[in-house]
């Protein structure tokens, strides 16, 4: 295949090419050169060997460091975070121990309550029980004092009208056993 | 290429595979062991790249990373967790510099296939690869020897459960497939398939070019030009993923070489 082409635009390519042998012998790429074995070798030799005793120590170091420090820290946040749940549970028994407290004392104040408001409530009936049977004697006094007196004034009254009616007048002590049956003394 | 096209009179002809694969020397042309091309270059990038970020990375002070300290470590717990762990548990933690050093070398030596001026994987060349294979390769027996003794080549090569008479046939297959075979093919798989993601981008860009010579063919410079994108970022992909397989196969084997009962 031969194409016609100018030699334009091909100057990126000629880095990518290279000369023949001078004496124009087919070349197998398969065989390697000794020179080329030769410098592959040293180069990396020289590589491993730089890796392992220089270049690769400071790193795995700065690494193994940081894995020691990131792991002291995690066991620190784990001892910490059992704490917490130590100090967590402590409180929590100590609410608990309060709360409990504090009902107890709610509970026993009630009690009292209750019992001081049972007490002052015996006393209150008692006195307004004491003071409705003294009300009520004085009461049934009043009442029976106004009887006497309406009865003797009834008593006088009637002893009146029945002298008027009569045209004599009446023995007011020879009508009063009337004069209370009539009243119902 | 631009030899190609002169070659061929004006023509655009595909290079042939030598043009696209060798280079030229920068340094010590003709040393059979010192000659130093842009593939030695790319190797060189593979030490000095990493080299640089871990460094500066490691000279961060404080307990959080930031910056570059952040792409190091992010590597790092990369190789660990995707690699090293998962295959051979907190145990394979000793072999961590070998494995990040294969990823970072291999994935450097790939990801420059994509970058301009390089526009070359180095493992797209058998050298690179066959090096690291047989790195792997060796610490792989070495690390068998080492925790099972001799033992770990009987058990390699004569796997219990296995009734003795079937022997004669699993054991020269164990010992072509682990001892033979595995390291060829650890580096051929590398090798492979940066040379073929090579071709192919030198191949769209050879049509993309020859296409845009020829301005009636714009219509179909508007399909490969997209299409050499899009195997760019294709190839981005690839780079990554091929330093990802050779790394943890090698892992693979150092594990199977601690347990070889498993």
């Amino acid at each position: 295949m031969t194409i016609p082409v100018t030699l334009d635009g091909l100057g990126f390519v000629i880095f990518a090419a290279a000369e023949g042998d001078d004496d124009g012998a087919i070349v197998n790429p398969v065989i390697p050169e000794i020179y080329e074995i030769f410098w592959a070798a040293l180069f990396f030799f020289a590589l491993w060997a730089l890796m392992k005793f220089v270049l690769l120590p400071p790193l795995m170091a700065a690494r193994s460091e940081r894995e020691d420090k990131i792991r002291a820290a995690k066991d620190a946040a784990d001892s910490v975070d059992a704490d917490l749940g130590s100090a967590t549970s402590e409180y929590d028994a100590k609410i608990s121990a309060a709360r409990d407290e504090a009902n107890g004392i709610v509970a026993t104040a009630r009690e009292e309550a209750d019992a001081r408001r049972s007490e002052i409530m015996g006393a209150a009936d008692a006195e307004i029980a004491e003071m409705r049977a003294s009300a009520d004697a004085e009461l049934a006094a009043a009442r029976a004092s106004a009887l006497g007196d309406m009865r003797g004034d009834v008593g006088d009254l009637a002893t009146q009208a029945a002298g008027a009616v009569m045209g004599s007048p009446v023995d007011r002590n020879a009508a009063q056993p009337i004069i209370d049956r009539v009243l119902g003394s | 290429m631009l030899f190609a096209a002169e070659e061929g009179g004006g023509g655009l002809a595909f290079p042939p595979i030598e043009n696209i694969v060798e280079w030229p020397a920068l340094l010590f042309e003709g040393n059979t062991l010192l000659e130093f091309n842009k593939i030695g270059v790319i190797h060189l990038l593979g030490l000095v790249i990493p080299a640089v970020v871990f460094f500066l990375a490691g000279r961060q002070k404080g307990l959080v990373p930031s910056g570059i300290r952040n792409v190091a470590e992010g590597i790092i717990d990369f190789i660990e967790t995707q690699v090293v762990l998962p295959t051979m548990g907190a145990e394979g933690m000793r072999y961590f510099p070998m494995l990040i050093s294969f990823f970072l070398y291999i994935f450097i030596g790939n990801i420059t296939e994509v970058i301009p001026f390089f526009q070359m994987p180095a493992n797209a060349r058998m050298a690179g690869p066959l090096v690291l294979a047989l790195v792997a390769w060796v610490a792989f027996i070495a690390v068998g020897v080492k925790h099972n003794g001799m033992g770990y080549f009987k058990s390699v090569l004569f796997p219990s459960g296995v009734p003795k008479a079937l022997y004669l046939l699993v054991t020269p297959i164990e010992f072509l497939s682990t001892f033979i075979i595995r390291p060829f093919s650890h580096a051929v798989r590398l090798f492979a398939n940066m040379l073929a993601g090579h071709i192919l981008l030198v191949t769209f860009s050879v049509l993309c070019i020859g296409l845009w010579a020829l301005k009636p063919t714009v219509i179909v410079e508007a399909l490969t030009f997209p299409g050499l994108m899009l195997f760019t970022a294709f190839e981005i992909g690839v780079s990554l993923i091929q330093a990802f397989v050779f790394t943890i196969l090698a892992s693979v084997y150092i594990g199977l070489a601690l347990h070889p009962e498993h």
